[in-house]
């Protein structure tokens, strides 16, 4: 008889336990990021986009070795004696096969670093060609990417370039 | 989506390293939000007073209670003139020439309209309310985007969905069977919201066995679901109505017997006849309320809320309609009007319950202190049976899903035997 | 006016009591007899009988219905066979129709000249004070046999105990 009336007293107490759980997550804020209106950036070493500095490259091959998924492609330089120099005619990535694992990153022996992740989460492609970004001379650090059916090159329009004010790396 | 890119130049000096483009900002409010992702948000919530939206949350609550007040206060007055109001009408038509009978039928069918009304636009209202509650309980935020301010137009437009959405009937559903299957479960959703009294003299049709009626009324739904377990044509429907229907049918007891101490104290089952006994304060203070009554009203009380909870087929007592176990139950094989006839009906009976028990247990109408006098008796109403509504929400994200036969076990051998001790319980205290 | 609500009234469950009887599927059937039933709650109803309109529909379509409803869905097969209404003894049944017909009319005809009073006063304390009052005996007893009438569904409906269990007792 005690037994019931203590099964009973013990199951109201947890009910309330529980409801007053839940009614103190009622007061507390919401920790909805309301995408798009508001975005997060990501930690310091997100891998990101990947970003090219041409002029800073020395075409020395190390990333192309370094990448596991083999979609970085080179073309060293030459100048006007047609000798090699060290800077690249052309660099180009392929993001369709690129698995953002940061080695090429970590082979590039400059300093700054010629080829880097930035923070930027949102790359949106709208077609395969916009896959393949290639960089020349004067290019910036987003590159272009060459439209095969108007045949000329064209800046991507679907990256929105989320980035810090930290220095880079 | 696309922004104005920064796109900066090289510099021509080559040990110079370059710049970062500059951070875009979102063009909507210039937001940029640099939070520490790797962290859980407990340190967020140490002090949530240190978010500027937690306190323009708080004002604007405080702002739509005090507004909501005002126009309480000012809006009220109107229920006053009601019987001005009919008088003019009956001098007119007799003006006219037109018997009695017209004038008669022309003010059974404003009081029809307003309860049609109240109705049919309460669940948009709840159904907001329901998914801003059930959001903020689970510390999300729920509908933000539709009609601008916190998303208050979302039912309207899910409502505006589901009239457009096709109205499919499986082929071997027994036709008329499924057709009237919603028309059988919500009418009587609205039958029974007739004898309500929303506050003082504001009931549509002020019948001496109003109690009764309603749950009467409430019962004859439970014939639609199974029409609408039948009808569908597959096992998982029929044994979904099946099972509603048999756990609608026991629910009804307890909570049909947990109102006779309420009738045994106000003495009648005119609904404005146990408001009535609930007026008046003891010792000036506390109100009379059924709930307060010491060990009677409390028991009352809760067997009467747990109960409601069973027969509106809410968490935790959803088995019949619930996604995991059962598909949908009885209303999977229903699209478009007729769900949302469906949908309709459980959210007015959620509201007629939460009626009930601001009528029966919580005063309907009386303010809880004598000061509180100026707020009209039908705000009061609506707050305790708003407050009610919150307690539905609030047991569905609280409580897990009852096994079928765990239910009918709590309900046959728990709450029946304490409506009747309950029922014992009050006839002691008043031969007392 | 009364006569309106009372003829709509009796037209409502006069054709669904036929309904009951000359549906085929069982479950238009069963459904029919719902509807009767509200009709004759609203009969109730337009004579001032509140409390027992209130009881008719609670009891009769809330709980009857249903239950008919329940045994014609989980017997399955009934519904779905399309059952001749008639059968071979349609005509002793005609007769023996006929002669209860015969016995109301002549019973109505006995007070063809009483008309029902729009009574107006609410009957749930009269009705009360007779129950507990002067038809305490009878309302008790019926509470009798309805109490044997459960017992006795509890008992039938048991399942045989199975030898085993006798055998070893309560502690297995």
């Amino acid at each position: 008889m005690v037994t019931y009336f203590k099964e009973i007293a013990t199951a109201a107490i947890n009910t309330f336990k529980g409801l007053g759980v839940t009614l103190r997550y009622l007061f507390k804020p919401a920790v909805t990021v309301q995408y798009p209106a508001e975005k997060l950036v990501p930690f310091e070493r997100f891998r990101g986009a990947l970003l090219f500095d041409a002029e800073t490259c020395i075409a020395c091959n190390l990333c192309v070795k370094a990448c596991p998924s083999s979609c970085i492609a080179l073309e060293n330089a030459t100048n006007e004696a047609k000798k090699k120099i060290a800077k690249v005619a052309w660099y180009s990535i392929d993001f369709g096969k690129c698995n953002f694992c940061r080695l090429c990153e970590e082979a590039c022996p400059t300093k700054p670093k010629a080829v880097w992740h930035s923070l930027d989460y949102e790359l949106v492609f709208e077609n395969r060609d916009e896959m393949v970004r290639l960089w020349k001379k004067n290019f910036d650090f987003v590159g272009m990417f060459f439209d095969r059916k108007s045949k000329e090159y064209k800046k991507p329009a679907g990256q929105i370039p989320i980035q810090t004010v930290a220095a880079r790396r | 989506m696309s922004q104005p890119e920064a796109a900066p130049k090289p510099a021509p000096a080559k040990p110079a390293p370059a710049k970062y483009p500059d951070p875009v900002y979102n063009t909507q409010n210039g937001r940029l939000l640099m939070r520490d992702t790797r962290y859980w948000p407990t340190d967020l919530w140490k002090n949530p007073w240190a978010l500027p939206s937690y306190r323009k949350a708080a004002v604007l609550l405080a702002a739509l209670l005090l507004g909501a007040a005002a126009i309480a206060t000012g809006v009220g007055e109107l229920s006053r003139w009601g019987d001005l109001l009919k008088q003019t009408l009956d001098g007119f038509l007799d003006g006219k020439g037109f018997p009695t009978l017209v004038g008669a039928g022309v003010w059974t069918l404003i009081k029809v309209l307003i309860v049609l009304h109240i109705v049919i636009i309460s669940p948009i209202f709840l159904v907001w309310w329901e998914r801003k509650i059930s959001a903020h309980i689970q510390t999300r935020l729920g509908p933000m985007n539709v009609g601008g301010w916190h998303g208050w137009a979302q039912t309207i437009a899910d409502g505006i969905k589901l009239l457009l959405k096709e109205d499919v009937t499986p082929t071997v559903a027994d036709r008329w069977v499924h057709r009237l299957a919603p028309v059988v479960v919500t009418a009587p959703a609205i039958l029974a919201f007739a004898p309500v009294t929303f506050g003082q003299d504001l009931s549509a049709a002020d019948i001496d066995v109003g109690a009764l009626y309603i749950f009467a009324v409430a019962g004859i739904s439970v014939i639609g679901i199974v029409m609408a377990g039948w009808a569908s044509g597959n096992k998982y429907s029929l044994l979904g109505g099946l099972r509603s229907a048999a756990q609608l049918v026991s629910y009804e007891l307890p909570r049909s017997f947990s109102i006779v101490p309420v009738l045994m104290f106000a003495g009648s089952l005119n609904l404005t006849r146990i408001v009535q006994a609930q007026a008046g304060y003891w010792g000036g203070i506390v109100p009379r309320w059924f709930i307060f009554y010491p060990v009677v009203g409390q028991l009352a009380f809760t067997i009467f809320l747990i109960a409601s909870v069973a027969e509106t087929n809410r968490i935790p007592f959803d088995i019949p309609e619930a996604e995991s176990e059962l598909v949908g139950g009885f209303h999977t094989e229903y699209s478009g009007m007729k769900f949302s006839l469906f949908f309709l009906a459980e959210y007015a009976y959620v509201l007629l319950a939460s009626f009930l028990a601001a009528t029966f247990f919580l005063g309907g109408g009386a303010p809880p202190l004598p000061v509180l006098g100026f707020i009209p008796s039908w705000a009061w109403f609506l707050t305790k049976a708003l407050a009610v509504v919150f307690c539905f929400l609030w047991f569905r994200w609280t409580f897990p899903r009852f096994r079928v036969d765990r239910l009918m076990d709590f309900n046959w051998k728990f709450l029946l035997p304490w409506s009747f001790a309950n029922i014992a319980f009050a006839g002691l205290y008043l031969l007392w | 006016m009364a006569e309106l609500a009372f003829y709509c009234l009796a037209a409502v469950t006069l054709l669904s009591a036929l309904g009951v009887v000359l549906f085929r599927n069982a479950l238009h059937s069963a459904l029919s007899l719902g509807l009767c039933l509200a009709g004759v709650a609203g009969v109730f109803a337009s004579l001032s009988a509140d409390f027992l309109f209130a009881s008719q529909i609670l009891i009769y379509v809330g709980g009857v219905a249903v239950l008919i409803l329940f045994v014609v869905l989980l017997s399955g097969r009934a519904s779905e066979l399309r059952m001749r209404q008639v059968n071979g003894q349609w005509l002793a049944a005609l007769l023996v129709c006929a002669v209860l017909l015969q016995g109301m009319l002549r019973t109505i005809a006995a007070y063809r000249d009483v008309v029902a009073g729009q009574g107006g006063a609410p009957t749930t304390q009269n009705l009360a004070r007779l129950l507990l009052g002067d038809q305490a005996l009878p309302f008790e007893l019926i509470s009798l046999i309805l109490l044997a009438a459960l017992a006795g569904a509890v008992i039938f409906s048991k399942p045989d105990p199975a030898p085993e269990e006798t055998k070893h007792g309560c502690l297995l």
